[in-house]
Parts: structure tokens; sequence; C-alpha cells
């Protein structure tokens, strides 16, 4: 591949080429506290961290030079490992991936499939498609929602499936999610950013105490649906299906859109109006939930409780009692 | 001892060199006794130490884990230290569907011990007891439509998947049914929904017809013929279909048959169909979904997923047969008979008495049965053990 352009590493701090202008200018954790020229890396990391609790998109600091860039990400990262909560950490996840993901999605193929490369993908350029090897194109898809990226309807061979521009931008931004989750060591911190971290956590409190626990009543939940509030509950990332059939589940048993609308709070990328259009859509048109077996394809199913449909399993526990 | 017992501990002392499993000392192995006995969270260092272990111990089912653990042994799943896990792929012909497998089928009453032949009825008709035993049995028609199953997975596995030979690990179960175990480094690390997403996959159950014939405005674009997986399977297959219809041998639903050169070209140039009508779009779709079906590999969904399951030790007996859990090449896989070439138990005659009815059946080439209820009857250890395990005969 052709020499790679060194201002790459502003966009994309967290590949090789970030990794090599913190060795070659010896950047420290204290540099990053203290050093008066990387101020502003500290109010965007600081700007970042926020958006990310808030589920907001931060994106006032797309231009900067690349060793500022990089600053503000080892910022963001060390920071939110202090903290060290898985909640802030899926959030930060969230953030950060559809922050790649607006920059990624214009980029040219190749520089896709470097970027691919770096996050552990094999990618080969076809054209304006490229193949993508199948165990990174799993690790990617298996949680994306849509019909479009179930290996069942894909052009896959020998080992590799082909992708399109986009989503193969789509894919990495899955990719870097994954690896944004992967478990880092809780560093020490200095002051200056130590003071980030406590705002990060009040505003992180504000938000935990803003989603309403509205503890649905367990006994009467089949053990697949439960499995799915639990799921919402800890904020997880959850497929299409999951929520669908969570959300169409609740509905039919009674819930209102508000209380729904509400057990979706704690997932990372939760968007009020979103999350509102949707559950109402389920409402209006009054969706059943997938039946067992369905259910049972989409891997929801957790165990055989011994019924056809999720409904009917609260029926049975109704007359039972 | 008990003879059948004596029986596995011979097989196992003398073909103790044929258990293999790779990468032994990170496995969990669990072994139930002849006494019902559950030993789980075993280790064992090496294949010797296994070896031994059946030896000594003549379990009468022997266990291995897909997963790879820093502590095998550790009690509980999130201590084990998951380093990777094998992607398996259970086929059962129980989930087939096919008549074949309810052949010899009988019942029992726990309560009084009466017998019948078929599917058990609601009540025990002598003394009206509600518990009765559901008693399977083994057929060569059976056993043939899980191993037609287990080759077509095969064959998926090595064209979409890019895995072959080496790469992975076939074997019969020793009962009614196949296991696959993709060994491949790069599969070893996925998580849960990956291994569904595979599941699902080889079984077709996400297909999604309309993905595959995909209409956007008035432009139709149709599978093609160098794709690969499903839809690659879908194009040719249809092409062929067009193909042999020129000749009027084959009936298309006339949408298609109208438009037929243009879906030649379609599908094997990738040339999109322009205003398809609804019917066309309709009778394809159709078609592709039916061509799935008689393609897809019914495995069992569930065992995909799961990276803590336990699969039979290669080469050990299974407890409900007394026949091998044998690992196949893939070419081994066409021509093997399991009632044949899976017998692990030695020839000597033991005499059996019979508690419930037993089909007429051919293990080793020989043919036994059909026995009734009550009788005695002296058989090879090889032919007894099926009617002992199979639960429808006891040593006097």
């Amino acid at each position: 591949m052709e020499e790679l352009d060194p201002a790459l590493a502003s966009r994309y701090p967290f590949t090789s080429l970030g990794e090599r202008l913190i060795e070659s200018e010896g950047l420290t954790e204290e540099d990053l506290a203290y050093d008066p020229l990387l101020e502003q890396s500290r109010r965007h990391a600081r700007g970042r961290l926020l958006s990310a609790v808030s589920g907001g998109l931060y994106l006032d600091d797309l231009y900067l030079p690349p060793l500022d860039a990089v600053a503000t990400y080892l910022i963001v990262r060390l920071v939110s490992s202090w903290i060290g909560d898985p909640f802030l950490n899926r959030l930060v996840a969230e953030h950060e991936s559809k922050r790649f993901h607006r920059l990624a999605r214009d980029e040219p193929i190749h520089i896709l499939a470097w970027l691919g490369g770096e996050l552990g993908a094999a990618i080969r350029p076809d054209g304006e498609r490229a193949w993508i090897d199948i165990s990174s194109y799993l690790r990617a898809a298996a949680g994306l929602g849509g019909p479009k990226w179930r290996l069942a309807n894909r052009d896959v061979r020998s080992g590799q499936v082909l992708v399109g521009r986009r989503e193969l931008a789509r894919l990495l931004q899955e990719l870097l999610r994954a690896h944004l989750l992967e478990p880092t060591p809780c560093p020490s911190l200095s002051p200056p950013l130590r003071a980030i971290g406590t705002e990060v956590i009040r505003r992180l409190e504000e938000r935990k105490a803003s989603i309403q626990s509205s503890g649905p009543s367990r006994q009467t939940l089949p053990p697949c649906i439960e499995k799915l509030v639990e799921k919402a509950e800890r904020g997880e990332n959850m497929s299409h299906q999951e929520r669908f059939t969570l959300a169409a589940y609740l509905l039919k048993v009674g819930w209102s859109v508000d209380r729904v609308v509400d057990l979706f709070r704690s997932a990372p990328d939760f968007k009020e109006r979103v999350a509102r259009y949707q559950v109402s859509h389920i409402a209006k048109r009054g969706y059943n939930p997938p039946n067992c077996e369905t259910l049972r394809s989409w891997g929801i199913c957790v165990e055989d409780c011994g019924v056809k449909s999720p409904l009917s399993y609260g029926r049975r526990g109704r007359r039972r009692r | 001892m008990n003879p059948l017992r004596a029986a596995f501990r011979e097989y196992y002392a003398l073909r103790s060199r044929s258990i293999f499993v790779p990468r032994i000392d990170l496995r969990e192995i669990m072994v139930v006794t002849f006494d019902g006995t559950v030993i789980r969270h075993v280790s064992v260092k090496n294949l010797e130490s296994l070896r031994a272990m059946l030896a000594r111990e003549a379990p009468r089912h022997a266990y291995y884990s897909v997963g790879l653990y820093e502590r095998p042994a550790a009690k509980f799943m999130a201590e084990k230290g998951l380093k990777g896990a094998e992607v398996l792929f259970d086929i059962d012909a129980d989930h087939l569907g096919v008549d074949e497998c309810d052949y010899g089928l009988a019942w029992r009453c726990k309560s009084c011990g009466e017998s019948g032949d078929g599917v058990p009825p609601d009540a025990c008709p002598k003394c009206g007891s509600r518990d009765l035993e559901r008693l399977d049995w083994l057929s060569e028609g059976c056993l043939e439509a899980a191993k037609r199953e287990a080759i077509r997975l095969l064959e998926i596995l090595e064209s979409d998947l890019g895995v072959s030979g080496d790469e992975l690990m076939v074997y019969y179960t020793g009962h009614r049914g196949y296991h696959v175990r993709i060994l491949s480094e790069r599969f070893l690390g996925l998580g849960k929904e990956e291994r569904r997403e595979l599941a699902s996959h080889v079984s077709g159950l996400s297909f999604d017809p309309e993905e595959v014939f995909y209409v956007k405005g008035s432009v139709l674009t149709t599978p093609r013929v160098d794709e690969g997986g499903w839809r690659g399977r879908i194009a040719k297959e249809m092409l062929q279909l067009l193909e042999e219809s020129g000749g009027g041998k084959t009936a298309l639903p006339s949408s298609v048959a109208k438009r037929r050169g243009e879906l030649v070209r379609a599908l094997k140039e990738g040339v999109p169909l322009i205003n398809p009508t609804r019917a066309l779009v309709r009778d394809l779709r159709r078609m592709a979904e039916e061509i799935v079906q008689a393609r897809r590999v019914r495995i069992d969904e569930m065992v995909t997923p799961d990276t803590s399951r336990l699969t039979r030790i290669p080469n050990s007996l299974h407890g409900k047969t007394g026949l091998r859990a044998m690992a196949l090449s893939p070419d081994e896989l066409r021509d093997f008979q399991p009632l044949g070439d899976a017998v692990g138990l030695s020839n000597d005659q033991i005499r059996v008495f019979t508690t419930a009815p037993v089909p007429r059946f051919r293990v080793k080439g020989e043919y036994f049965g059909p026995y009734e209820p009550g009788v005695g009857v002296d058989l090879p250890m090889f032919a007894a053990a099926l009617i002992l395990l199979k639960g429808r005969g006891v040593i006097p």
C-alpha cells in the first residue's frame, strides 16, 4: 500500500499512526494533564465525554493537528478507564464509534481497508467494494439489525464476505466499538484530568437518576423477555430484533409507551425522539411480539418454557394463580 | 460388575489408542457412570491420563467441552477462563421430521411394566397409569437422513466459510446424529451472537428472499451465478431450471417463463430487470424460498451459540447404544455405515431378557429380532447392548 498520510492520525488516533506519534513525541500522562500546549485537547476531551454521557455527538474537534487529536483521544480513554463504570464505557464506545463513522463513511476504499487492518480485520478491496474476512464480518454485523446484514443474504465465498464501501464503514464502526469496550487497566490520574473525571461522574449520576427503574413484575415475564429487560436495564447494546420483541411484548401486556421508552433509556445510543417514534409506531400498529419459533431463530429464546408465544406464558401464569 | 460395563471397560482397554482429543489439557471433561453419577469439571493433563481414566472408570457416557479453558476444572463457568471455543453444529435425526426415525418406536408403562409398539397411548391400557416411557430405536434410513444433512453442512462450510480438511472435525454421535466442529483458530474467538449468525446461515433461517431478489423502484436485481453463499446457490439452481425449461421439461410459472431470456442474463451477468411484474417478483422469491428449504441444513440452532457445550469424546462409546462416537474424515463420512462401522463391543454371547418389543434390526451385517417382550435370547454383546441400553431388556 502507498505511504499513509500522517495527518490521518488526526482523524483516527486509535491506529498505529497515533501510537507512533505518542512514541515519537514521548507523550506522558503528565503532559496530557499539565502541558499548556495541550489545553485545547483537555477542553475537547471534556466536551467529548460530556457529549457521550448526554447522548450527543461532539464534532468541534474534527480538524485538530494530529498530536492534539491523539492527545484528546488519549484523555477520553484515560478518564473513562479511571472512572471504570461499565455504563459509561458503553456510552463512550457508542459516542467515539459514531464519531468515527461520521469521518470514515466518506473515505475511499483503500483507507477503509487500512482502518480495517488496524481493527484486526483482513480486508481486500475489489473495485468500489471490498472483501472482509468472515470472522470480522460476524463480529461487526451480528449486532446489526436488518436482513441485509444477515450472512444468508450476502455474497460469501471461502470465508470472505463482499461489502460495499458505505457498509464497510458501518462495520468498522462496530469493530471500533468492540475495541473500545475491551477492558483497560485503571490508570492513576493527575489532578487536572481527575477534575474532568469528577465532572463526568456527576453528569453520569444525573443521567442514571433520570432513568426511573420502572421495575416490571418479574414473576409473570417469560424467561426470554426477562433477559431482554435485564439487558435493557444494564444499558447493553441490543439488536433491532431484541428491541422490537421487548417493546411489542410489553405494550401487549399493558405497558404505556412512556414506560417502555423509559426502559430503553439506559441504552448507550438512546435517543428520546427516535425511541418514542419507534415504540409509538409498534403501539399504533398493535404488533404482536414474534412467536417462539421466530424468537428461537433470532436466538432470543433462552429456554423451552413450554409455550408457543411469549404472550401465552403470561396468560398461563395468570391462570395458574 | 455389570456385564455391560465390563464390555465397555474391555473396549476402553483394547481400543484406548483410538481415543483422541486435540488440546486435551484445556478441556473440561465430564463422565456419567453406569450408576448414573455425573462427574463434571474434570481436567486431565494429557491423552494418556484420559485414556487411563476411561479404561479405569468405563463410564456410560464421556464428554469434552467445545471450550478451551485456562482452568478447565473450575466449578463455575465464570471461573474457568474461556480462551476460545470451537464452533459446534449439531445434527440430530429427531429434528429432521423423517418418518424412518419412528421405526421401532415402542412404549412401556413405568408402573406395571406393560409395553407395546408405536406411540405411547395416553394411559396404560392395563393399569391406567399415565407414567409411560417412550422408547425409540435406530434405523438405517433415519441415520442415512442425518448423514445427508452432515454432508450438506460440510459442503456449505467449505464453500462459504472456507473451512475444510483438518480445520474440521466430523463425528457420528454414536446415536441418532452427527456433530461437526470447526477447529480453526480464526473462529475460536467468536461470541454467542456470531455463532448464532453462523447457525442461521447454514440452516437458512435468516435467509430473506426480498434481499436476494431486490426491488428498488422499477428495477429488480437478482443474485448471480458467480456469487457465493445462498445467493450463488439460488442463482445456479434457477439458471438450471430456466435452461432445462427451454426443452419444455420443467414447468415454470408463466410470469417467469415470459421473461426467461432476461432472467438468464440477469442470473449470469447481473443485468438488472426493468419493470418486473408483481407476479414475477412474487414467483421468483417463492422459488428462491423453495430452493433454500430444500438445501438448508437442519441443525439444532440452540446448540451452536452455546460455548459451554460438551460433546462426546471421539471414539468413546455412546451409553444409549454401545456404538462408538466415531471421528470421521469428510471422505469417510460418505461411505460411513453407523450400524456396521461404529460397532465397538465384542461378539461375546450374552443372554438378554426382553422387557418391551424389539423390532427387527441389523448390526454388523447380521439381522436380529423381532422379539416379543418377555423372551430370553442369546446375542452377541454389540446387539445385546442396543436392547439393554435402549431400555428394552435386562440381563437376567
